[in-house]
């Protein structure tokens, strides 16, 4: 069984019918009906491949509620779901659909997306259900096929088998006069009494028996030499009070006295005591006798057959009486017969001329005749006798009798009428064709006779058999090709096609009524409907060809493109008056046609090429273009096309692409390729340009292009381009490098502000790390990948560069960085992290998240290596680079970690300090499992080394600067008078907090003997000097001017790259009493 | 397309994304069925039914231009003849008949868009 993949979708509308078709075409097939009519044409001819019906409830023709009314009439509901569709009505209406049977209602305006969803999901439900439904099925056939039940089933047969024996034992208690009233009519006791335990063979006899009750016919098992009989099944309570008890022969005693129709009793009588008994003796198999019975109603025809069952032994006369009751009145008996002899010699001449004659004959292997109009065919009775020894047979052609005895007895198969065309060979010997029309009647002593007319169809059928020869030959050709012959009779509005449709399509097609159901109600596309309409009346009005391409559905709901093609015929008076033609399949070349289109030359909404069709183009210019034709290659990218998408939405955004593309293509020649290349991003191949100045002028016009663009656009959307050139044979000869170097020089464009145009120069591929790989990717995005497949990556190391080392702060610095990357990369998380000095934990210290990314710095300070493993900086490769498309991949402690998180896939960098690993720069991917190119990963690993150096710099910057601030913070807790000083300038380079507070005017820069002596020259005793001298270094020293003793050490000590002099004096005035003449020491 | 059109149909409150949205984002499919409508007969029998007091056909009319409009997304189509159609429903011809003058100018400022007038 096929798959229920078709959806048919029923509505009036085309809108409506082409907003479903572009939500499902992707993942079904698609049916259409444009009213509720063709729906149900559809449905009945491709049900078993439906998998859902999408239905508009008010159309023409037959609305929604019909087509379901009819559905559930036919038990189509429960094969397929159906969903309304509404523009919402009433609740009334919606409750009516649904207790019709709709699955489901979906009001307009719909959210496609979500309508998308609930479709799939209802379709899977029921898929779900057929399923088991099939499984239920197939267990079913196994059952019938294995012989378990079923009507053929070889047990079945078995059972009669068995009930042979019992038969037998039965007949001779019956011949001994013993008549057990009522135990054979419930004998399968007796039956499986004798082969005990079978009560399989009981359920088969049940199902036998329904099969009899579904047949409406009553069975007699007989044996006409005991007389015994039994029933095996009968239907209604009379006859079975008639066949119960004594032996055969007074039960058909009974049967003729209470059954049998009065008339008909005489008839029957002489069945019993003279047929059946010849039927034997003749050794016949079969046969039957109609007479009228009373039923429960009146009475009605019936059938009996008499039908041999033992057929080994020709002694016995076993046989199975059937009943079967006639629907309709046979052929009246004796009428016919009485009639013949009614007519006047005169009338018959006449008739002659008109029919051959008419005859009676049996229904045998000769049909020998019984009958006959006296000069039928010319001969007289006694002719036919001794020419043709009464056989019938004998005076048909004898090219037509094999085939007019298989043409007779397939038609009497089908009921008691026939009708046949053959030639008769006349008494000249001539053969002259004859349309015999006659019935088959079993007469009053039960034999089958044809009573049948000969009709004059010589001439008719000379033509048509003329006819016949030349479509004999056609049929050659048909069978040569698969194409689908037709003759369309415009006269009776009726077609005949050859037989291959039904091979093709898989059913009978519409053949009557045409000019009115085929462009109305059929299985032809709704989008072709109208156009065929037209078609046929064209023809019809005359047209002498025509041709006309249209979509017709098959048996299993899938639509094929067919192309027909007609010549009109015309009759005396110049009226068409047929067509015949042929249907082509077309559906290869068109699909082949479709797919070209979708691989298409030109970008569908600018009309433009579009990259694979440009390249080709200009391939192949530059490969024929003459030595000294200058070329040029345009790369237009339009800035920030985002912005516009974003603010006004993508119809506008659309609408300026078609424009700018329709100004650019204006712009070029006819001998230029201009081609769409991405969502916002154009290419030009400009021919015969003479030097840099045409370029420039050619730039400057394409800048122009969006200045006049721009005019229509509202005031608050602005829009320029960026443009990137190169010219061939300079920059290269082929497209591959002239496109790359283009767009490096795009880039250039694009780096130095956008809103222009730059020519390649070899200065700009060094500003671009590995631009030529990366651009190699770029070079084959398909169309509207507008962000995404291929990252740009060739500016990034620059502009990373600049950021950091023109960096004030340097945090700042590195978290621009990472925003740059991550958004570049489209990656969730940018982020570093760094080892605690003693390299046991490590904290996150920058981070940048994309919208909707939650950020984890927070959580992530002062974590422990051991949570992770010591042994973690392992798992970065050689060049210090971890990545991890599928973070499955990851030991579990570090894959749970990161789940946590949220994230897929990671790249990570490590930092490294002489040789150390000192932590990581990384990306983190949260929404898909990032697959990260060589390029990206190469660019970025640059890039974190790039930042290492900077971060690693500012550390030890820091650490330097924390040191010196250590130091001050003890140096200014001593309490001592501390200060640095130039042993030759005494110029203070120190002071430190306690020596500012006991000498607040002290200042860095003044001369120690200013600050704190408040003198015009250096001490005579300053220890400072003496040290130089005597290598003495302590002195008590009294400072009159600050009126303080003190114990001054003086030192030299390295102060930056010079030599200095550190002096600390300690307080000791409180161990002097009073100030001495000691002053001036 | 005109930019200018699809600007003003943006201010007169038609839902271009949405619409566009359910033409798979097709904005050719669209923009032709956006032309489609001009010629769509829909409410010019809507209006003539209206005038002969046809009920039952008013509101097949009103149905059908409401099925339109909210595919193309006309919301303020779609309300009023949303609301148009329910009135009928209810018997209140009359309602109908007085909704007519808004629907009718907002018919026509679309149309008017549309023909690039």
């Amino acid at each position: 069984m096929g798959r229920r993949d078709t959806i048919l979708i029923v509505d009036d509308m085309e809108m409506n019918r082409v907003i479903l078709r572009g939500l499902f075409q992707d993942e079904y097939h698609l049916l259409e009906a444009e009213n509720g009519e063709q729906a149900l044409l559809l449905i009945r001819q491709c049900h078993s491949s439906l998998a859902m019906i999408l239905l508009d409830v008010i159309m023409p023709v037959m609305n929604g509620y019909q087509v379901m009314e009819e559905l559930g009439a036919r038990g189509f509901l429960s094969e397929a779901p159906v969903v309304v569709i509404t523009a919402g009505n009433s609740l009334e209406s919606e409750l009516r659909s649904f207790d019709l049977g709709a699955s489901d209602l979906i009001v307009r305006p719909f959210e496609p997306q979500a309508v998308k969803r609930r479709v799939h999901n209802m379709i899977e439900l029921y898929r779900h259900r057929h399923n088991l439904e099939e499984l239920v099925d197939q267990q079913a056939a196994n059952m019938i096929l294995s012989g378990e039940c079923g009507m053929f089933s070889p047990r079945l047969l078995e059972c009669f088998k068995t009930a042979g024996p019992v038969l037998d034992s039965l007949r001779l208690r019956y011949a001994q006069g013993q008549t057990p009233l009522g135990e054979l009519v419930s004998g399968p006791s007796e039956l499986t009494g004798a082969n005990a335990g079978v009560s399989g063979l009981q359920m088969e006899q049940m199902k036998y028996l329904a099969l009899l009750r579904y047949e409406n016919a009553m069975v007699v098992e007989a044996d006409f030499s005991s007389g015994v009989y039994r029933l095996a099944y009968v239907p209604d309570k009379q006859m079975k009070r008639v066949f119960q008890g004594g032996c055969l022969e007074d039960a058909l005693k009974r049967y003729l006295a209470e059954i049998v129709m009065p008339e008909d009793r005489e008839v029957m009588e002489r069945v019993w005591y003279e047929a059946v008994p010849g039927f034997f003796e003749a050794g016949l198999m079969r046969k039957s006798w109609r007479h009228r019975v009373s039923d429960s109603v009146g009475w009605s025809w019936c059938e009996l057959t008499v039908l041999r069952v033992d057929v080994e032994d020709p002694r016995r006369k076993e046989v199975l009486l059937l009943w079967k009751g006639l629907a309709e009145a046979p052929f009246p008996v004796s009428q016919g017969g009485r009639a013949m002899s009614e007519w006047g010699k005169g009338d018959l001449e006449v008739l002659h001329n008109v029919l051959k004659g008419r005859f009676k004959c049996r229904n045998d292997r000769w049909l020998t005749i019984t009958e006959v109009d006296p000069g039928f065919m010319g001969y007289e009775r006694e002719e036919i006798r001794e020419r043709f020894h009464d056989r019938y047979l004998e005076i048909i052609h004898p090219e037509d009798r094999d085939r007019v005895k298989r043409e007779l007895s397939a038609q009497l198969d089908r009921g008691n009428d026939f009708e046949l065309e053959y030639r008769l060979l006349d008494r000249d010997g001539e053969a002259k064709w004859v349309l015999g029309k006659g019935c088959l009647v079993t007469d009053g002593k039960g034999q089958e006779c044809l009573y049948s007319v000969a009709i004059d169809i010589n001439r008719t059928r000379n033509a048509q058999e003329q006819l016949r020869l030349g479509m004999d030959q056609y049929k050659i050709i048909m069978e040569q090709t698969n194409d689908i012959f037709f003759e369309w009779d415009i006269v009776t509005d009726t077609v005949k096609y050859s037989p291959n449709w039904m091979e093709k399509f898989g059913y009978v097609p519409i053949s009557s009524r045409i000019s009115e159901r085929i462009p109305g109600i059929s299985h032809i596309h709704p989008e072709d409907m109208a156009p065929f309409g037209a078609f046929m009346g064209k023809i019809r009005s005359g047209c002498q060809y025509g041709e006309l391409e249209f979509r017709v559905s098959d048996a299993r709901g899938r639509y094929q493109w067919c192309k027909l093609r007609a010549a009109t015929q015309f009759d005396g008076q110049g009226r068409a008056s047929k067509a015949i033609g042929l249907v082509m399949d077309i559906n290869d070349d068109k699909m082949e046609a479709q797919e070209l289109k979708a691989r298409a030359e030109r970008d569908t909404l600018t009309r433009l090429y579009n990259k694979a069709s440009s390249r080709q183009r200009i391939e192949n210019i530059l490969e024929n273009c003459e030595p000294g034709e200058g070329t040029a290659l345009f790369i237009i990218d339009i800035d920030d096309f985002k912005q516009v998408n974003d603010k006004y939405g993508h119809m506008f955004g659309d609408a300026v692409l078609t424009k700018i593309a329709s100004q650019l293509s204006r712009l070029f020649g006819s001998g230029d390729i201009v081609s769409r290349i991405g969502g916002d991003e154009f290419m030009a191949l400009c021919r015969g340009i003479q030097g840099d100045g045409e370029l420039d002028m050619t730039s400057g016009r394409i800048l122009e292009c969006f200045d006049r663009v721009l005019e229509e656009l509202p005031r608050d959307c602005r829009i320029s381009s960026s443009i990137g050139i190169a010219v061939c044979p300079r920059d290269g000869s082929d497209f591959q490098t002239l496109f790359q170097r283009a767009d490096v020089a795009l880039y250039h464009a694009k780096a130095c502000g956008k809103k222009q145009y730059q020519i390649y120069d070899q200065f700009m591929e060094c500003m671009a790390y590995g631009q030529n790989t990366v651009r190699e990717a770029a070079a084959s995005t398909a169309i509207d990948s507008e962000e995404g497949a291929s990252l740009v990556l060739a500016d990034l190391l620059p502009r990373a560069f600049n950021i950091l080392s023109r960096a004030e702060k340097m945090d700042q610095a590195v978290e621009q960085v990472l925003e740059l990357l991550g958004e570049r990369l489209q990656v969730s998380r940018a982020y570093v992290f760094e080892n605690s000095e003693d390299n046991l934990f490590y904290s996150n210290t920058f981070e940048w998240c994309a919208r909707g990314i939650r950020p984890m710095k927070e959580e992530l300070q002062n974590v422990s290596y051991s949570e992770i493993g010591m042994e973690h900086k392992t798992r970065f490769n050689e060049r210090g680079v971890l990545y991890c498309d599928d973070i499955e991949l990851l030991p579990k402690r570090i894959r749970d970690r990161l789940k946590r998180q949220g994230i897929k896939s990671i790249l990570q960098c490590a930092i490294k300090d002489n040789g150390v690993f000192r932590g990581w720069v990384g990306f983190d991917d949260c929404t898909s499992k990032c697959l990260w190119t060589i390029n990206q990963i190469e660019v970025l690993s640059f890039i974190s080394e790039l930042l290492s150096l900077f971060l690693l710099k500012q550390r030890a910057q820091n650490d330097l600067a924390e040191l010196a601030g250590d130091l001050r913070s003890v140096l200014d807790h001593q309490n001592s008078w501390i200060f640095v000083m130039d042993v030759e300038t005494y110029e203070l380079l120190y002071v430190n907090e306690k020596a500012r507070k006991l000498a607040p005017q002290a200042r860095v820069g003044m001369r120690c003997y200013e600050a704190f002596y408040s003198r015009e020259e250096p001490c005579c005793h300053c220890p400072m000097a003496n040290l130089k001298k005597d290598g003495g270094r302590t002195r008590e020293v009294y400072n009159p001017f600050l009126k303080v003793w003190c114990l001054a050490d003086a030192s030299t000590i390295r102060w930056g790259r010079r030599e200095a002099g550190l002096m600390a004096c300690h307080d000791i005035t409180r161990y002097k009493d009073k100030p001495g003449d000691e002053t001036d020491k | 397309m005109e930019l200018k059109q699809i600007l003003l149909l943006r201010q007169s409150g038609v839902d271009i994304e949405g619409a566009l949205h359910r033409f798979s984002g097709d904005s050719g499919l669209y923009e032709k069925f956006l032309q489609k409508f001009l010629s769509d007969p829909t409410f010019g029998e809507l209006t003539k039914a209206l005038k002969d007091g046809d009920a039952q056909d008013a509101m097949n009319m009103a149905h059908t231009l409401k099925g339109v409009s909210s595919n193309l997304g006309f919301v303020k189509l779609f309300t009023i003849s949303s609301e148009m159609a329910s009135a009928i429903r209810r018997d209140d011809f009359k309602g109908a008949k007085e909704r007519y003058p808004q629907l009718s100018a907002t018919y026509n400022e679309i149309r008017e868009i549309l023909s690039g007038a």
